[in-house]
């Protein structure tokens, strides 16, 4: 009962911004979608939905979706299962449980152009960290890879995001799993669970709502994947490399010639987020249980 | 018209008066047409069982909640309309409320800085009420640091310190572990004693209510059901609830039956002896069958031939100065016997009980106490 | 080396079956040593395992760290118990394996700023023979990093107070108020989490050309505060919703405004989510690049970030690892401090909406 026109007077600032820059910009991207645009201050042509027509036979824009969809699961089982795994090993009462976290998450900090400087390095053929140690090991053939040629780079991309984002996901389940009441553990020890009885019938059921909570954040996130695989591409980003969201950008700021394609690029925009939606809406379905009271 | 009769007469100088309040929160209607006159220096207890409107009826009188219909007098003006900080009350909360970003001095001078009391002023009453309530040695300490019960001194300080007409105690006890509630309990009756202010206090706890009230306002669903002193709601309850309501371990409900024999009109409980119904007018008790309440206190143990009826024992409890012996009459249907000492009786043992015939209640199919004395 | 799966600690549901003598015939080897482990305590819980008894003396380390943890946490913190030893090594091994990787990789490039081009190339893993600190005045000055640092501490700077000062006000009144449309209104504040922004990219330009505020700090700043509304509104009215609504009540019995309310009791209150915000929003703004790389074009209102990448591309040609090794570690040492001083309330305040 005691509000009034401080409602207003606190909303508008935050409502105000947030409409311009972010709200209006995603109406005005269903919009453009629409039309045909080379350039900022040229002339837009009305051509309906002939960018998705377009799109539709674009090897290029299939590229990048199945490069979208490779990153979203080949890329999130490999991280999901690896947050579970360490968050039950470093959960299973070894000494310093803090400080792993702690560096675990380290990556997620640290600015992503930083880290493709890091990796590219790791990377190189020549005296790249990586070949250096395998040919230490004896393994010559396997220590002369290019790991960054056009067909290995996507993969060598992969695996340095994932060690990025198992961190960011390993603190979530392990925020959900700290919240289990030992006492259930106790109790299926005294039924004489084994470790794999335990996780499967305890742990995984309980963290449920984290675990959907993991799994939408990941979708949106391998959706608009951009940043990382750009930088990891340096100058000219080769096409293995593309992801919906690059080559979104490539259409509307990156080629010159012939001509911007600023309408054919936000139609692009509308697709990831009709996928994004599509999918959190499938994984929130599938995901969906009673809300468990403990 | 309530059903509550109020026991005093109007006072022109009454502190406190609902008058015709009534309120709804959407569909829902959470106080019924309440009225009720609260004389100056009163110690008046809400009690009843949750959700029964008795916070609300509190936050209404704070002014925290607005009224449908209705007016609220304090100390004789009508602060319906008027803010919370204006109407001359001040409440202690159930979790205290204390701002735990400031110290104990800031927290009880809170309001008067808001204010714009001088600084001196403000120094001297946060100096006053924490003397007063031995806290003063606390002033710089943040709420985390203290107990429960010095908490509530704080909360009971910013109170003082607002000088109210009325003070309004929103179950202040219920966080308190047992010991320390009985101690509490003390303190409040005896700041009512010091500082003799009006005190409007609310909880779900008959004994709390039973110990400190000068007067109970026994509510229920929103309404009042009675209004009175401790003893008269024990003594001589308006209908089934309050009897059931007040007092520990509850009244007994049991079903008797009824015959009429020689334009007497006779109740009997399964299996004992009848007896004459204790109400002033007999045409009001039902035809065969009727509800009656015996407190657990008002029984005597009696030797099988002579007892009113025979029950047969299920639990008992020995507490070394009383006895308390749960049975089943013939029927099936319990009764509690209170008895004072020990008894060496056990599960299984028939026991022959005595009614006190001038303490039984008849209840009517809509659960008035037949045997109410209006005074 | 012996068959390391007999040990992993998901072997051990093979423990009953070998325990009952039913493993089959090939499991021998995991068999043995399962039944080995079966032989431990049936419960394992905090006791057995930090007692000596389990681990063969109480001197061992795991054992000596194990009850140091069981009396850190108390006596019933550990969760799912790995069998014995061998697990515990196995898990310390895996879990070693991964951070002394994390930990080596940023030392190292951390170190290699200090080496020359040449012993980059020769000596990659070694320790730089003398520090070549000139490395970073290259970066600083050649690579341009000086100029952008201010660039970068200014924009994320104000962004971040201006996000605090519009999300505040608005994620208190979203949760506390009663009004129609609340719900709808929170919904569209947050939904803007899952909007990709490479979506935005175009349209955000046009409206900023619109402004006439492209390539301007100030114009990045407007569109970051924008897109960390939905999160930072999503974190605060989880804060702000837990406040007890009693303080409400006894600061309005105490005189005070609506606003006075919030400025003198809630907000207060929920310093620990403001700092929460805080924290996340300048390391994910300072590391911000996407949005920059869009809307910004002449060098000199390029972020860090920006400059860091120009200076990788141009590391291309000159080959100079080093120098960009610095640049990164520059970029990088605000946020490692920031994140060493305050990471377990950067780490609880991102997990209080997701885990309830």
């Amino acid at each position: 009962m005691i509000r009034k026109r401080l409602i207003v007077l606190f909303l508008t600032p935050a409502a105000l911004l947030y409409g311009v820059f972010f709200l209006l910009p995603t109406l005005f991207t269903f919009y453009f979608s629409l039309f045909d645009w080379s350039g900022f201050g040229e002339e837009m042509t009305f051509i309906g939905l002939k960018n998705y027509e377009r799109l539709f036979s674009d090897r290029v824009f299939w590229l990048s979706f199945r490069n979208t969809l490779t990153l979203l699961f080949v890329g999130g089982f490999f991280i999901m299962g690896l947050a579970f795994l360490y968050t039950i090993l470093i959960n299973s009462g070894i000494w310093g449980k803090k400080f792993f976290r702690l560096v675990f998450f380290l990556p997620n900090i640290i600015s992503v152009v930083a880290l493709s400087a890091m990796w590219a390095y790791i990377y190189n053929p020549r005296y790249g960290a990586l070949n250096t140690l395998l040919k230490s090991l004896g393994l010559e053939e396997l220590g002369s890879t290019l790991w960054t040629a056009p067909e290995n780079i996507f993969w060598a991309m992969l695996a340095a995001l994932v060690w990025v984002f198992t961190g960011f996901f390993l603190i979530l389940l392990m925020a959900g799993v700290d919240k289990i009441p030992p006492d259930m553990y106790e109790a299926a020890d005294l039924a004489g669970a084994n470790l794999w009885q335990k996780f499967r019938y305890i742990t995984v059921p309980m963290t449920w709502d984290v675990m959907t909570i993991s799994f939408v954040i990941w979708i949106i996130n391998a959706i608009k994947m951009f940043e990382f695989p750009f930088a990891f591409g340096l100058l000219q980003v080769p096409q293995q490399l593309y992801t919906l969201g690059i080559y979104l950008y490539v259409m509307g700021f990156g080629k010159r010639e012939p001509i911007y394609q600023l309408g054919y690029a936000t139609a692009i925009g509308v697709v990831m987020l009709v996928i994004a939606f599509v999918m959190i809406v499938l994984v929130r379905r599938l995901m969906r249980r009673d809300i468990l009271e403990y | 018209m309530s059903a509550a009769a109020d026991t005093l007469t109007t006072s022109p100088t009454s502190s406190l008066r609902i008058d015709g309040v009534d309120k709804h929160f959407g569909d829902y209607h959470a106080l019924c047409d309440l009225h009720i006159d609260v004389a100056d220096g009163e110690f008046l207890v809400l009690v009843g069982p949750s959700g029964c409107g008795k916070s609300t009826l509190m936050r209404c009188i704070a002014g925290l909640e607005s009224i449908d219909s209705g007016r609220i007098l304090i100390g004789g003006q009508d602060v319906t309309r008027t803010r919370p900080s204006e109407r001359g009350v001040a409440m202690v909360f159930q979790s205290y409320a204390l701002y735990p970003h400031m110290t104990v001095g800031e927290n009880i001078g809170f309001g008067m800085k808001i204010a714009k009391a001088p600084k001196a002023e403000i120094r001297a009453a946060v100096q006053g009420a924490a003397e007063l309530l031995k806290i003063d040695h606390l002033l710089d300490r943040k709420p985390k640091a203290l107990s429960g019960g010095q908490r509530q001194r704080v909360a009971i300080g910013r109170a003082i310190v607002h000088e109210p007409e009325i003070f309004l105690f929103d179950e202040p006890l219920s966080n308190l572990d047992a010991a320390l509630r009985v101690e509490m309990r003390v303190e409040l009756a005896r700041l009512h004693g010091t500082i003799g202010n009006t005190m409007v206090y609310v909880t779900h706890d008959q004994v709390e209510a039973m110990t400190m009230a000068s007067r109970i306002v026994v509510m229920n669903a929103g309404r009042i059901e009675q209004i009175g002193a401790p003893l008269e709601l024990f003594n001589n309850p308006v209908n089934r609830f309050v009897a059931g309501f007040i007092g520990q371990p509850t009244t007994n409900f049991v079903s008797a039956s009824v015959s009429r024999e020689a334009g007497r009109v006779l109740l009997a409980l399964p299996g004992g002896k009848p007896f004459a119904a204790p109400v002033p007018d007999e045409d009001t008790i039902a035809e065969t069958r009727t509800d009656i309440g015996v407190r657990p206190q008002f029984f005597e143990l009696a030797e099988a031939d002579t007892a009113d009826v025979i029950v047969t024992v299920d639990v008992v409890e020995q507490l070394g100065d009383e006895t308390l012996i749960y049975t089943r009459l013939d029927d099936g249907q319990s009764i509690t016997v209170q008895a004072s000492g020990q008894h060496p009786i056990r599960h299984g043992d028939k026991l022959g009980v005595n009614l006190l015939k001038d303490k039984i209640m008849v209840f009517d199919a809509d659960g008035r106490n037949l045997c109410h004395r209006t005074a | 080396m012996g068959d390391p799966r007999g040990t992993h600690p998901h072997d051990t549901r093979s423990a009953p079956e070998a325990a009952s003598g039913a493993a089959p015939a090939g499991e021998i080897a995991s068999g043995a040593r399962s039944t080995d482990l079966a032989q431990t305590p049936d419960t394992l819980t905090p006791d057995t395992l930090a007692s000596p008894a389990a681990s063969g003396n109480g001197a061992s380390p795991e054992a000596r760290g194990a009850r140091r943890q069981a009396s850190k946490d108390g006596p019933r913190a550990t969760r799912s118990r790995l069998p014995g030893l061998a697990g515990r090594i196995v898990a310390y091994v895996l879990v070693w394996g991964w951070t002394a990787f994390t930990i080596a990789s940023i030392v190292w490039v951390a170190l290699s700023s200090l080496k020359s081009k040449r012993e980059v190339l020769r000596s990659g893993l070694a320790l730089p023979a003398e520090a070549k600190w000139e490395n970073y005045s290259t970066a600083w000055n050649v690579g341009k990093l000086g100029e952008y640092f201010p660039n970068s501490i200014v924009l994320v700077v104000i962004s971040v107070i201006v996000i605090l000062a519009v999300s505040a006000p608005a994620a208190y009144v979203l949760s506390r108020a009663r009004f129609r449309g609340r719900e709808t209104l929170t919904n569209l504040f947050v939904i803007g989490m899952a909007i990709p922004i490479p979506m935005l990219f175009i349209p955000i330009f046009s409206i900023l050309a619109a402004l006439r505020l492209t390539d301007s700090l100030t114009g990045v700043s407007f569109v970051f505060v924008a897109i960390s509304i939905p999160f930072t509104v999503y974190l605060l009215t989880g804060f702000f919703a837990s406040l007890p609504s009693e303080l409400e009540s006894a600061a309005v019995l105490d005189g005070c405004s609506d606003y006075q309310v919030f400025r003198h009791v809630m907000l207060p209150m929920a310093m620990p989510g403001l700092a929460t915000a805080a924290i996340l929003n300048f390391i994910w703004l300072w590391n911000e690049y996407q949005i920059s790389l869009v809307l910004l074009n002449s060098p000199e209102n390029r972020t860090l970030p920006l400059g860091l990448y120009a200076l990788q591309n141009a590391m291309q040609y000159t080959n100079n690892w080093p120098g960009l090794f610095a640049g990164v570690t520059i970029i990088i040492v605000p946020t490692i401090l920031v994140y060493a001083v305050l990471s377990e309330r950067m780490i609880s305040g991102m997990t209080m909406g997701a885990v309830k």
